[in-house]
């Protein structure tokens, strides 16, 4: 391998289940959701040398993500949801069970019914970014940022609540 | 949300097993590449020759009547169109991932936008010059042919025309409404990313 494939290796080593929810929050359960993390490493490969430093591989690769996922919106077909016994398949990538299983369905159920924006939002909270590297990120004022977080964070309370109550 | 920490940690449970391949990445650039550099030249090398063609016809045949050397000269502009556009595409294309995220949704928007006004406006109008252009081309050639000849010409081409029309507005339609529910939602996007 050379350098800058190892280093690829490495940076989507490091991110790799990060961006597989990230694709998940935004595509849910479909058959988009290879072909956006298709996207995404694709892009990561093509934007490396523009790596500059000015801030962290973290960052970078969230942003990237966020706009490929913008790009993907852009030019998207109907989505074809998965065959429902893929998502229970064992070897498959969604290592769930049970009890756990179901928490995640209602979850996944009330993220994809944000807009789309917030949808990422969502996901880039729940991975533990902070407001500064979210900010970083969207390239927004800190401030900017918590309010919307506080605002999406209700939103999916609310959505939480109600598929509670439904079932 | 009182119990957001379980929510992260039910959130990380996800995982992707999925092995990724630097070599898989950069062979799947490399053919991306390599199709949009050849599909580009193939284009302008067609389109260049036709354009040469047309050049060549127009300086050889000089004893010709206006109606021939306008139709020959709306067919170059339009292919010069057609390139300019073709091209503009490709820088457009060219924005980068790692753009302010506001600014990215504007170009793709902008994108979307000329998609919609080539669809509405564009094809239309090129389907619109082409025959005209072809009806000039005609009103040339046919001076003296048989009747018969001349209304069996114009049938064939105005039918061709007619189908092309009817064709191209049944996909535009399909494209144009969904395009427009794109365009409205990155709209939304953009709107809500810019506002608190």
């Amino acid at each position: 391998m050379n350098k800058k494939e190892t280093l690829f290796h490495k940076i989507t080593k490091e991110s790799q289940d990060s961006i597989f929810r990230i694709c998940l929050s935004f595509v849910g359960r479909s058959e988009d959701l290879n072909d956006l993390k298709q996207d995404i490493y694709l892009q990561i490969w093509k934007s490396m040398d523009q790596f500059r430093g000015e801030s962290t591989w973290k960052t970078y690769i969230f942003r990237i993500a966020y706009n490929t996922a913008i790009k993907y919106k852009s030019r998207q077909k109907p989505s074809t949801p998965l065959p429902e016994n893929y998502i229970n398949k064992a070897e498959e990538p969604f290592q769930t069970q049970g009890e756990k299983s179901l928490e995640l369905d209602l979850l996944h159920k009330c993220i994809q019914k944000l807009a789309e924006g917030d949808r990422l939002l969502v996901s880039f909270m729940l991975e533990d970014l902070t407001y500064k590297e979210i900010a970083d990120v969207l390239q927004l004022e800190v401030n900017h940022v918590g309010v919307k977080i506080n605002r999406v964070k209700r939103k999916l309370a609310k959505l939480i609540e109600s598929e509670n109550g439904k079932s | 949300m009182e119990n957001l920490e379980n929510l992260k940690n039910l959130w990380k449970s996800q995982k992707d097993l999925a092995n990724i391949d630097p070599r898989e990445i950069q062979q799947r650039v490399k053919t991306e590449h390599l199709k949009m550099l050849l599909v580009n030249v193939l284009l302008t090398l067609a389109m260049g020759s036709s354009l040469v063609m047309i050049i060549m016809i127009m300086i050889q045949f000089t004893d010709r009547s206006w109606l021939f050397y306008s139709s020959l000269g709306l067919m170059g502009l339009l292919l010069l169109l057609f390139m300019i556009g073709m091209w503009g595409g490709v820088s457009l294309s060219k924005s980068s991932a790692l753009e302010n995220p506001s600014l990215y949704l504007t170009k793709q928007l902008k994108k979307i936008k000329i998609r919609r006004y080539m669809l509405a406006y564009g094809t239309p109008a090129f389907l619109f010059l082409m025959y005209l252009s072809f009806m000039l081309f005609l009103a040339d050639v046919l001076k003296g042919a048989h009747p018969l000849f001349h209304t069996m010409t114009y049938i064939f081409v105005i039918g061709f025309f007619v189908f092309m029309g009817i064709f191209a507005r049944y996909r535009s339609q399909k494209s144009l409404a969904s395009n427009q529910e794109i365009q409205n939602k990155l709209i939304g996007w953009l709107k809500d990313l810019q506002n608190p």
